[in-house]
């Protein structure tokens, strides 16, 4: 988030995701790992690529961002993260112990058709409409 | 085998979700706002699932953290192809600079 440099940025996002699937893996969320390491890893890597060589130079980059702003905004943060981290740590959570699993797909499969099938629908619907509106936006006049 | 604790993981994706929002306030580039967009995504489905992972909730966690993970891919392409059509008209994709157009 620092750099100035995007293929700096872009690589640092790329190792951020490898390592939230590895905690996903310690969650023992084998499933989900999976997913987002195609979704999130190649996909969504390849489409900031995409979206900044259709757009800008790739590695020439003007960086406009001024000292006070940067200040401020770690200072929000900072602040953000104070709060939350006395939120996790006053707050008794209620955690029993995680019992041991065999791989989720299964279960995950059951819930995603049977407890959650109207949002897996409207889930379809929702990409089926942000295909047509990508389209239509990028259509040739 | 030595368990992590419900609270380290929350701890990471407090982290997680600050480095975000620094970004997303500091930066100027509207690719750089989408990747902290995204990590604030991220660290709430870390949430997600570790909740899912120690509480006597089932997998509905983890379907939840599939829907965001959808979701959050289905807005980068609205923001990319807006993120064109502003390039297409203003020919920077910096946003302070996108009040007088047609004037660099």
């Amino acid at each position: 988030m620092l750099s100035h440099n995007f293929i700096y940025s872009l690589f640092s996002l790329l190792l951020i995701l490898i390592g939230v699937s590895a905690i996903y893996i310690f969650l023992m969320a084998d499933f989900l790992a999976t997913v987002n390491l195609i979704i999130a890893g190649g996909g969504l890597i390849f489409l900031f690529i995409f979206g900044r060589v259709l757009t800008d130079r790739l590695l020439i980059i003007k960086s406009s961002t001024n000292a006070v702003r940067q200040y401020f905004s770690a200072g929000i943060a900072v602040i953000v993260f104070l709060l939350i981290s006395k939120m996790i740590v006053v707050n008794p959570w209620e955690t029993n112990m995680p019992k041991p699993t065999n791989g989720t797909i299964v279960e995950f499969a059951e819930l995603l058709i049977s407890k959650y099938l109207l949002h897996f629908e409207l889930l379809s619907v929702l990409l089926l409409s942000v295909l047509v509106v990508a389209v239509f936006l990028n259509r040739r006049k | 085998m030595n368990m992590l604790s419900l609270n380290t993981y929350l701890f990471v994706a407090a982290i997680t979700f600050c480095l975000g929002l620094y970004g997303a306030i500091s930066r100027r580039d509207e690719i750089g706002i989408f990747m902290s967009i995204e990590l604030i995504l991220i660290s709430a489905n870390i949430n997600f699932v570790a909740f899912s992972r120690f509480t006597t909730l089932s997998l509905d966690g983890h379907i939840f953290a599939l829907f965001v993970n959808v979701i959050a891919v289905a807005e980068m392409v609205i923001g990319i192809g807006i993120l064109i059509n502003v390039y297409k008209n203003f020919r920077t994709i910096d946003l302070e600079r996108l009040e007088k157009p047609g004037n660099q």
